[in-house]
């Protein structure tokens, strides 16, 4: 098992964001989170990150509780997350991004080639790499995002909204990323709107609503689900 | 207000009176003693003080530090009025009072007009340091009738406790009625989400203008007050550490609740005269409350509530409602006729002229072009999407539109009528209304508020009219309540009137802002991404909705949208936006089938391998 | 000669603005807080020389080596402002960083009021002689005018100072982290980055050059007193204003250019130099609200 979260409460002042959140991912997986806005996915991954701080819950990361640990020791552990809305360092060039990126990380050498990795995952940045990160398009600061998220080396990738504000041409060209991020051994766990194209790459999903799970199964049967593509899918 | 209570007012007015004569009886019963009635005054015009101040500083939610400038500005004129200009009239002070208030609200407007640009940190900074150069001011150049650094003495003594208590009485009363008028909607609009009220179609800039004017014409009279019960006037007496006792008081009461000045500006000026002769640990003391109350409970005692003398005796007497309820009918003039908010008439040759139309227009932001030679027309009645890629500038040009930001080449005509470099309330007012990506609401007002606040710019009741509560004031808020009503059943949400709007779920927030817009009564309503954070149903129920406001109100639409299901579901034109450039136009069946669109934005599902490397 | 005379104290006051100037804008960039405590800061910087050199040790130190009381003291000094600015900040300003700003901003006045009366309390209200720190000793003449060795040293630490801060943070691990703190807290937490000890390291880095700034200011007046700090707060505050608040350059550029108003001024019409440095900062937040070196910050719509 990578992560377990057990009953989790959060509360934002006195509105009860998450209530009773469990789920699981284990190594290798994709798992996705899909849901309206505001049913609470971006809650969970702030929570899960370090922050924000739950109420009451459970949260473990390799067999360890998480939950009151601050968010830089979280991400030492292995465990990254990608922001919504990207949340660049827009004054920074790229490589300063990426160097950002592997902040808490001490070993140089690994860290070049894990560089050289992400210049090869995503060749435009190395183009640009010395360029502001603001004036990159939306497109290439979700993948400056992505690539930063990388540089820490993790274990596990939490993606929270990558397709959001981007055209259908490059949301295909993210999600082709994620898949080849996975494939290098990468477990992720990935926060959708975009729900038809998350199911279509993830193992298992969980469907969110009001702070609550209503639902959970296998990606392939929820696609093909009635209720669920009504209800979320359109 | 949802109506005008007289029976509340009267029944505050008999209870100041009642408190006025308590306090009259418990001095004659002390044998008149000097320092308690001397006291009492100081009392009195502290009180103007914190409330101008909360005015500006809870209300308004604009921190300033200058208060005792405006103050000092108040006395030395009201005080050289009494001395030098008219002495020993029958009118005298009240002149002089008037006199001191009236300079003093010309110095606001000075330093308010360049300060009230800036945002809130500046504004702190600016009053400070006005506070610092009216001392140096007092010092020098207008020393000949100050007495500089030395003191100005032998001010005749005419504020007593009746004048200071009654005086006093008036400043709260106006202050508090100011509230509940359109113009109060208005302020609290600018606090809550300046950006929003200001396309709601409120001048904000003149609103905060107006909000500091009165709050430094009031701290003007309270400095005449001041001058006129101590006699002597010293510059050191209105430092820095004055608007900082005030501040203190505003904090301690609740920023943004006038009773709740009251009750501080009462109990800490009676602490500072027990504590008269320990000023250091006084004020060590109220260094350590400020800091105290901001990490524990920065609300203060009252918030930014008021304490309700009705609402506690509904509590104490059950059968209170009813008796209240049943006074207020009977005191409730006839009813009055209600008007309406206006409904313009956008007169012009539809033949002649789109609804809109952007000739060659272009932005600049720092030598980078974000928008760039862009020409479009929306005809009346259409509903028009503007699609495009992240960042190509398709925000812009909505800000563009509305007049938050300039151009910086070509034309923007509003039904044949140039809108470039207008202000954003007024190309509001001119019609054309709009919605934002990231919610914009009035948060803590109210939904029924929230569209209250968009009819500001279709009514007339002037402030004066607000305060005396006369017939325009009733006529134009019934109306304005009646239509926000109306507005609201279209949309389905007349039972949430009252709710906060924080408090309704994320769908609703968005149809209410969609709501508020319409309140305008716009020609042409702009959309930026309705449908985001929304579900399939919801985003089926809001294509719906859109098309029911066209049907319902005439209106012209242009959306921003993502969501492909809703632009080619209910657009019947497209205009595809690339790099800041339009790259395409036409029907959703054009669009679909135009190459460059598919390359940049678009893209098709079966041929990934080939999208991969063309990319946007 | 009127010119060159006021030049030289333009700079040497300059100077002591761009330090101070410094830590407004260091910490103004990083939490979004004007610390009205900063000056006060730099008040504290003074008492503690002034108390640390009235000790009998120090008095025998100073006796036969003043370098060493002096480098000593100003240590000391450094070390009282740092510490205390990272209480505060721990104390004060940290329970309150998702507060409105008006709330933070009015913790920061409270703060500033206690420490003047905690040190009035302590050292009185009235002024105190500061001990000489730098000999005034002429070190060599321009024209008639002679440039003394306080004049020298001030200009000369505070620029190195600067270019140390500058490359600091352009090239350093923690400067990194200050820049991504600075741009967005959470997204640099999810790099990693202690959040809050990267915002004590940047109230320290402000305390302590306010601490050196201190220690040139008073030795120019010759005294302390608990308001020390809020004249020279105030126009430093200004300064990084006027620089473009955010910006180490610009807290730099702005503190020369009030130095030098301000110097210019005095020397015609003294009584009015205060309103003179108030007046600029309005004009400058009239006509360029975002200060000379200023990023753009709209708010987004």
């Amino acid at each position: 098992m990578m992560l377990r979260v057990k009953d989790l409460n959060v509360y934002y002042d006195a509105i009860h964001a998450l209530k009773n959140v469990s789920f699981e991912v284990n190594e290798g997986e994709i798992v996705t989170l899909i849901g309206a806005n505001g049913a609470g996915k971006t809650t969970t991954l702030h929570t899960i990150s370090g922050l924000l701080r739950g109420k009451s819950g459970k949260i473990e990361f390799m067999n360890e509780e998480i939950q009151q640990k601050p968010a830089h020791e979280i991400l030492k552990m292995g465990l990254a997350q990608v922001p919504e809305g990207r949340r660049v360092f827009t004054h920074m060039t790229v490589l300063e991004n990426l160097e950002m990126g592997a902040f808490a990380r001490k070993d140089r050498t690994t860290v070049a080639d894990d560089l050289d990795r992400v210049f090869q995952s995503f060749p435009r940045l190395k183009e640009r790499r010395r360029q502001i990160a603001g004036t990159l398009s939306g497109g290439e600061q979700q993948m400056l995002a992505m690539g930063r998220a990388m540089m820490s080396s993790p274990r596990m990738i939490m993606l929270d909204e990558p397709s959001m504000g981007l055209s259908p041409i490059l949301v295909e060209e993210i999600f082709s990323i994620i898949r080849e991020i996975h494939q290098n051994g990468t477990t992720v766990l990935l926060v959708e709107q975009n729900a038809q194209m998350a199911l279509s790459i993830a193992d298992r999903a969980y469907v969110l609503e009001t702070g609550k799970v209503v639902l959970q199964g296998d990606a392939h049967e929820m696609l093909d689900n009635q209720d669920v593509r009504r209800a979320y899918l359109g | 207000m949802k109506k005008n209570r007289r029976f509340t007012s009267l029944l505050n007015l008999l209870l100041t009176v009642a408190a006025y004569i308590v306090i009259k009886l418990v001095l004659a019963a002390m044998g008149g003693n000097r320092a308690i009635t001397n006291l009492l005054t100081q009392v009195c015009y502290n009180i103007i003080m914190v409330a101008s101040l909360n005015l500006v500083a809870g209300v308004l939610g604009e921190l300033t530090l200058g208060h005792a400038g405006f103050m000092a500005v108040g006395a030395y004129c009201s005080a050289i009025f009494t001395s030098l200009i008219l002495p020993n009239q029958a009118w005298t002070f009240p002149l002089a009072l008037i006199v001191g208030g009236l300079v003093a609200a010309v110095f606001s407007y000075l330093v308010g007009v360049p300060a009230l640009r800036l945002q809130g940190d500046y504004l702190a900074i600016i009053t400070l340091g006005f506070g610092e150069i009216i001392r140096v001011l007092i010092n020098t150049v207008f020393a000949p009738w100050t007495g500089g650094g030395k003191k100005m003495f032998g001010i005749s003594l005419y504020t007593n406790f009746d004048n200071a208590f009654w005086i006093m009485f008036l400043t709260v009363a106006i202050l508090y009625m100011l509230a509940w008028s359109r113009h109060g909607r208005a302020i609290l609009a600018i606090r809550e989400n300046a950006v929003a009220a200001d396309t709601a179609g409120v001048p904000v800039t003149k609103y905060k203008t107006i909000t500091f004017v009165i709050a430094g014409f009031f701290a003007g009279i309270a400095g005449g007050l001041y001058a006129h019960s101590v006699g002597v006037l010293d510059p050191t007496k209105f430092d820095y550490n004055t608007s900082i006792n005030f501040l203190v008081m505003a904090v301690f009461g609740g920023l943004g609740s006038y009773t709740g000045s009251i009750a501080a500006a009462s109990m800490l000026t009676v602490v500072q005269y027990l504590m008269a002769s320990l000023v250091e640990y006084r004020q060590l003391a109220y260094a350590l409350l400020l800091i105290v109350m901001m990490i524990f409970k920065p609300s203060g005692l009252l918030g930014v509530h008021e304490f309700s003398c009705e609402r506690l005796l509904e509590k104490i007497i059950p059968a209170w409602k009813d008796f209240a309820a049943k006074m207020e009918n009977r005191l409730q003039r006839r009813k009055t006729r209600s008007i309406p908010p206006d409904i313009p008439e956008y007169d012009y040759d539809s033949e002649k002229y789109p609804v809109l139309a952007m000739k060659n227009l272009g932005i600049r932001f720092g030598g980078l072009h974000a928008a760039e030679d862009v020409n479009l027309a929306i005809y009346e009645h259409e509903i028009v999407g503007l699609i495009g890629p992240n960042g190509a500038g398709k925000t812009t040009i909505f800000n563009m539109m509305t007049g938050v930001y300039m151009p910086t080449e070509g034309e923007i005509e509003l039904m044949g009528k140039s809108i470039k470099g207008m202000p954003t309330y007024k190309i509001t007012y001119e019609g054309i209304s709009r919605t934002f990506q990231n919610i914009r609401l009035f948060k803590s007002m109210t939904v029924l508020e929230n569209i209250k606040v968009a009819f500001q710019s279709r009514m007339y009741y002037t402030m004066v009219d607000g305060l005396a509560r006369d017939t325009y004031y009733e006529r134009e808020e019934n109306g304005c309540d009646e239509r926000a009503r109306e507005l609201l059943r279209v949309f389905d949400m007349e039972e949430m009137a009252d709710w906060n709007a924080n408090s309704l779920p994320y769908g609703l927030q968005r149809k209410l802002e969609i709501c508020r817009a319409m309140a305008t009564n716009p020609k042409l309503l702009l959309l930026d991404e309705p449908a985001a954070g929304m579900n399939p149903i919801e985003t089926q129920e809001l294509m719906v909705t859109i098309q029911r406001i066209r049907e319902k109100f005439g209106v012209t639409i242009l959306l921003i949208e993502h969501d492909m299901k809703l632009v080619m579901g209910i657009c019947e034109r497209i205009y595809v936006l690339n790099y800041g450039r339009i790259i395409a136009e036409g029907t959703p069946a054009e669009i679909r089938q135009n190459r460059e669109v598919v390359a940049a934005y678009l893209g098709d599902a079966d041929e990934e391998a080939e999208t991969e490397k063309e990319g946007a | 000669m009127v010119t060159l005379y006021n030049l030289i104290g333009g700079l040497q006051m300059g100077s002591i603005y761009a330090l101070i100037a410094l830590g407004y804008t260091m910490v103004y960039g990083i939490v979004q807080l004007i610390n009205f405590a900063h000056g006060d800061i730099m008040m504290v910087g003074a008492y503690s020389i002034y108390w640390i050199m009235t000790t009998s040790l120090m008095k025998a130190i100073a006796e036969t080596q003043p370098v060493l009381a002096g480098v000593v003291s100003v240590l000391f000094a450094v070390v009282v402002c740092v510490a205390l600015g990272v209480f505060v900040d721990r104390v004060a300003y940290k329970p309150l960083r998702n507060a409105p700003r008006i709330s933070a901003l009015i913790t920061a006045i409270g703060i500033s009021i206690a420490l003047e009366i905690i040190a009035q309390l302590v050292f009185g209200s009235g002024q105190v002689n500061f001990p000489t720190i730098v000999p005034k000793v002429t070190l060599f003449k321009v024209g008639r005018r002679s440039i003394n060795l306080l004049e020298v040293l001030t200009f000369a630490v505070s620029v190195l100072l600067m270019i140390a801060l500058t490359l600091f943070v352009q090239t350093t691990r923690t400067g990194k982290a200050m820049r991504a703190v600075s741009e967005d807290q959470g997204a640099a937490m999810l790099m990693g980055v202690n959040v809050d000890k990267t915002i004590s390291i940047t109230f320290g880095i402000g305390c302590a050059l306010a601490a050196i700034g201190s220690v040139f200011y008073a030795q120019k007046v010759y005294y302390v007193t608990p308001l020390l700090g809020m004249l020279p707060g105030l126009k430093a505050f200004v300064a990084a204003v006027l620089g473009g608040i955010g910006s180490i350059p610009g807290a730099v550029l702005g503190g020369f250019i009030i130095g030098m108003v301000e110097t210019f001024v005095k020397y015609y019409a003294s009584e009015y130099v205060d309103a003179m440095v108030f007046g600029i900062l309005i004009l400058v937040l009239l006509f360029r609200p975002t200060g000379i070196l200023g990023r753009k910050m709209k708010e987004k719509v």
